[in-house]
């Protein structure tokens, strides 16, 4: 019983700090976004959750950066409001390389606010090549670092980082739901064996069609949780990469492995004799177990992807979840996990029951 | 003709009074199809006059949207296991073993 009790105790704890932490100030947009190359640009910096007017003006400071070697300092800075920053660079009339035009990055950095950066901001464009000598080196150092409670800020995705305390936590579930099916599938197996059945121990409520039983609830939930992450990450895709379905492997994937699932519970429904069934069905179970693995885990990280970290590295480096969001993330994978197991319990248990009243067992 | 239109008479109808707040509500067509038609008109309705709920203030509704559709999928999971567990409770009731709904 503890567990529900901590199950919803996370839950409620995810949702809260997972909607009401602010995150760090950052820059959505600069005007004009692109200028030529030669002249002085005059800059505009809208910041995000940003406070300008908390440190005096002579304190900011602002670059456009193309490298590490090549970055323009700001001058004349003015802070119009909260969001809006200004300030001019003197663009030099050579480009760093020899292409018509090189995007740069802003970046800002505020004692009170930290730095925040935006990157490919703006592009500058040159009419003819001359020497790349003459290109500016201002060194960025001395930055303001903020450590505090809040979470990154990422462009394109802006607040719906947070879905990362929803939409990743349900695909963890799902794995080690279907973990569970396929353990009790195997135990299943194990004591269908008459020399091992003697072992089970009925007195503690152990007997061979319960991980039957089990295996089937644990995969009924862990099909709830994958449709629910598939949906909720349609939803997601829709505004962060424009479309909801775009063949993305991962996606492709996912569907293959829901639709492996779709089809065990087919299977176990198709014979007339229960104990054939359970048995054909568990067989199957470890088969789609093993397909599982490679579909959500192996495959995806040979292809590009649009999610992150997908190339080489765990799907969680340290570049896509800070301190702050682990905070959050490791409480979320656990809460909701005791709640797919929850529902699956709750599923097992009415099948005893029913099983029992209709006489199978 | 209008022998088979009585006849054909979906269950699915119920007592505007009772409507609300019996259970088989919940599990009728009816309330999915409200739920279906709520969920694809909801951007279209927001996003009149020219905003966009989904995309203003930095995307935050888009958060809202998928806390709700988990909610929706463990609650519409579990009105499903309430409703298996009311069909074996009326046949837990009488001996005949009739599968009442």
């Amino acid at each position: 019983m503890w567990w529900k009790i901590l199950s919803v105790f996370l839950i409620v704890y995810t949702l809260i700090a997972g909607t009401l932490v602010p995150l760090k100030p950052g820059i959505t947009y600069v005007q004009p976004a692109s200028a030529p190359a030669g002249k002085v640009l005059t800059l505009q910096l809208h910041g995000y959750n940003s406070f300008y007017t908390k440190s005096p003006e002579s304190e900011i400071r602002t670059w456009l950066q193309f490298d590490e070697q090549h970055a323009i300092q700001g001058e004349r800075i003015r802070v119009l409001n909260d969001t809006t920053l200004e300030a001019q660079f003197s663009i030099p009339s050579a480009l760093p390389n020899s292409s018509s035009s090189v995007m740069l990055n802003a970046i800002i950095d505020h004692p009170n606010d930290g730095v925040s950066l935006l990157p490919s901001a703006v592009e500058i464009a040159q009419d003819t090549f001359s020497s790349a000598a003459a290109w500016k080196a201002d060194v960025i150092q001395g930055l303001h670092v903020i450590k505090d409670f809040s979470y990154p800020y990422r462009n394109v995705i802006y607040e719906s980082i947070r879905n990362t305390y929803f939409h990743v936590p349900m695909w963890f579930v799902l794995m080690f739901l279907f973990i569970a099916s396929a353990w009790n599938s195997v135990q299943f197996l194990r004591y269908s064996n008459p020399s091992q059945a003697a072992k089970l121990d009925a007195s503690k409520g152990q007997s061979l069609i319960d991980f039957d039983r089990k295996a089937s609830a644990y995969a009924e939930a862990g099909l709830l949780f994958g449709i629910l992450g598939l949906v909720t990450g349609m939803l997601w895709a829709h505004y962060a990469w424009g479309a909801a379905w775009s063949n993305d492997i991962k996606q492709l994937m996912t569907a293959v492995a829901l639709l492996i699932y779709l089809a065990y519970f087919i299977l176990r429904r198709s014979f007339d004799e229960p104990e054939k069934g359970a048995r054909l069905a568990a067989v199957y179970n470890i088969f789609a177990f093993a397909s599982l693995v490679p579909l959500l885990y192996i495959v995806p990280r040979m292809f590009a992807s649009l999610h992150p970290g997908a190339t080489g590295n765990p799907a969680f480096g340290s570049e896509d979840l800070d301190n702050t969001m682990r905070m959050v993330f490791y409480p979320a994978i656990i809460g909701w996990t005791l709640m797919g197991f929850w529902l699956a319990q709750l599923r097992f248990r009415y099948q005893r029951i029913l099983d029992r009243a209709t006489g199978l067992d | 003709m209008g022998k088979i239109a009585s006849q054909t008479t979906n269950s699915v109808f119920i007592s505007p009074k009772k409507a609300f707040c019996s259970m088989k509500f919940f599990q009728s067509r009816i309330f999915f199809t409200i739920i279906l038609f709520m969920t694809i008109s909801l951007p279209t309705v927001l996003a009149q006059g020219n905003r966009d709920y989904m995309r203003e203030t930095g995307k935050i509704n888009v958060v809202i949207g998928v806390i709700v559709l988990i909610f929706l999928g463990i609650v519409v999971y579990v009105l499903r296991l309430d409703r298996k567990l009311t069909k074996l409770e009326h046949q837990l009731k009488d001996d005949k073993n009739e599968w009442t709904n």
